[in-house]
């Protein structure tokens, strides 16, 4: 099961969403995800993670307005089965 | 959800709102230095050739000219479509409006109303390509969420203060058009101040206020009503043949003021989290500038129908309060946020090919210190009393000039401060 690392950016005004998860996406090994909780759709966010190959989800029943989920190819099957996804 | 709407793939070159914003000070220095330079009759009437060239650089010259800046980057990004015309529309825009608002300015101080006639042409230039261009955007937006319904009145708004206002220009030039009835400067300044600029003040708060201090939203039914009712109170105002029905007009305007003024305050206390920012200083100044402008216009209004007459300096103090109190403040406190996260964008954007440049990147903080922002909103609040007094007596006009000039001054400061760390950043991204 990937490890989880969370970012509640609720309170956050922008850009200070951006700086922590690109921040924290740098540093993303394979086996981990992030999970973020957002006010609004972070839509920045999309393409940096295209370009670190990384695939992004939002969660539609989330506990936030925007519930995001970031994680590598290789893990969705885990990601699934723990019905993270 | 405010962001959710913003589309920004259609952000314009950055260059394009910051030709405006970095020229806004130095004309706002320009009216100080006029109010120094004619001290002594500085506020004989409000609609003295003096008042009036101070008013119009302040309203022109600064006020415009960030709010065109401000629209060219907002509406593309809220409507989803780049300007037609890009950086040639917005330098012919800014030149224009640069120039006509100097010789307006320099006709109304020097009384040399013959300068009209090259003022009149160049600012129809500005107002119309800005218009035109911005325009089709906003009316080809289906829905378009509260912001644009406001900034599509304001537009209207501004279309009707400029038509007005160049009559006024055309009569002081002496060019063979009907005289404008007396009440059409009157009108003149209710659209531009009370449409044009409450209107977007209105339509951009709507964005940026949930945005940038993560406060709930405005109910839908309240943004969309309070500028219909500005709306309908301003054409009551202009085309209302009793004095009753355009004194009820104005009193129902004043009332919409104090009524946004009131849920914006309680909006921002609703932040969700409650960090010193000094842009919420500057909104709270505005806001209360608005409701004590919009208290003295309800109290000037029932001067007439009692014994004891409003005094003469009302009208100065109105004016000072809705001007400088109420728009040059949200201004101001726009810049300190607007310029830096519009930087960052951009820098954001830059290093997206290059990721790990992003942690290198100048934070909001650093491209304007929190330290910076709080001197300018000292100096903000000393110049506005300074103008204050200076509007009940001469004997302040000096000191207020002099504030005048520092306020200015110290934003050109903070923004060409802002502007080289941009320049330094870009330079490091694109080696």
């Amino acid at each position: 099961m990937p490890s989880e690392v969370l970012l509640d950016a609720r309170e956050m005004a922008p850009p200070e969403p951006f700086e922590r998860a690109s921040a924290l996406l740098r540093e993303l090994r394979p086996g981990q995800y992030l999970r973020m909780l957002h006010h609004r759709v972070p839509y920045p966010l999309f393409d940096f993670c295209r370009r670190l190959s990384l695939i992004c989800q939002v969660i539609e029943s989330g506990s936030a307005p925007c519930e995001l989920i970031v994680y590598f190819a290789a893990d969705e099957t885990a990601l699934r089965e723990a019905a993270v996804l | 959800m405010r962001m959710s709407g913003l589309s920004l793939e259609t952000i314009p070159p950055l260059h394009i709102p910051l030709r405006f914003f970095y020229t806004a000070p130095w004309m706002g220095c320009i009216a100080a230095l006029l109010l120094l330079g004619g001290a002594d009759d500085a506020f004989a009437s409000r609609w003295s050739p003096q008042v009036l060239a101070l008013t119009h650089l302040l309203t022109l010259g600064f006020m415009a000219m960030v709010m065109l800046g401000a629209m060219f980057q907002l509406v593309p990004v809220i409507s989803g479509r780049l300007l037609p015309g890009g950086t040639a529309v917005a330098t012919a825009v800014h030149v224009s409006l640069v120039c006509g608002a100097l010789l307006l300015a320099a006709g109304f101080a020097l009384r040399v109303y013959s300068l009209f006639a090259w003022a009149v042409p160049l600012l129809l230039l500005a107002f119309g390509i800005f218009l035109a261009a911005l325009g089709a955007p906003l009316l080809r937006r289906s829905g378009g969420g509260d912001a644009v319904f406001s900034m599509r009145l304001a537009a209207l708004a501004l279309l009707l203060t400029v038509a007005l206002g160049l009559w006024r220009a055309a009569n002081y030039a002496g060019w063979s058009l009907p005289p404008a009835p007396a009440h059409v400067g009157t009108a003149h300044l209710a659209w531009g101040l009370g449409g044009w600029v409450l209107l977007l003040v209105m339509g951009v708060g709507y964005q940026v206020i949930p945005m940038f201090h993560v406060t709930p939203a405005y109910p839908s039914w309240l943004a969309r009503a309070m500028p219909v009712a500005v709306f309908v109170s301003l054409l009551a105002l202009t085309f209302g043949q009793a004095s009753l029905t355009r004194d009820a007009a104005s009193a129902c305007l004043a009332v919409i003021a104090i009524v946004y003024a009131a849920y914006t305050v309680a909006l921002l206390q609703r932040r969700r989290r409650r960090l010193p920012d000094v842009t919420v200083r500057f909104w709270r100044l505005s806001l209360a500038s608005l409701m004590l402008a919009a208290l003295s216009l309800l109290a000037w209004t029932a001067c007439r129908y009692t014994a004891a007459p409003a005094p003469p300096q009302m009208a100065m103090l109105i004016g000072a309060l809705v001007i400088y109190g109420f728009a040059v403040s949200v201004i101001l406190g726009m810049l300190q946020k607007i310029v830096p996260f519009l930087v960052f964008l951009h820098l954001q954007r830059a290093s997206m090919a290059r990721p790990e440049l992003l942690a290198t990147l100048p934070h909001m903080g650093e491209l304007i210190p929190a330290s910076r922002a709080r001197w300018q909103f000292r100096w903000h609040c000393a110049a506005l009393l300074g103008l204050l007094l200076a509007a009940g007596s001469a004997a302040f006009a000096v000191p207020a000039g002099l504030l005048l000039t520092a306020d200015f001054a110290w934003l050109a400061f903070t923004l060409s401060a802002a502007l080289r760390r941009y320049r330094t950043t870009a330079q490091c991204i694109s080696d």
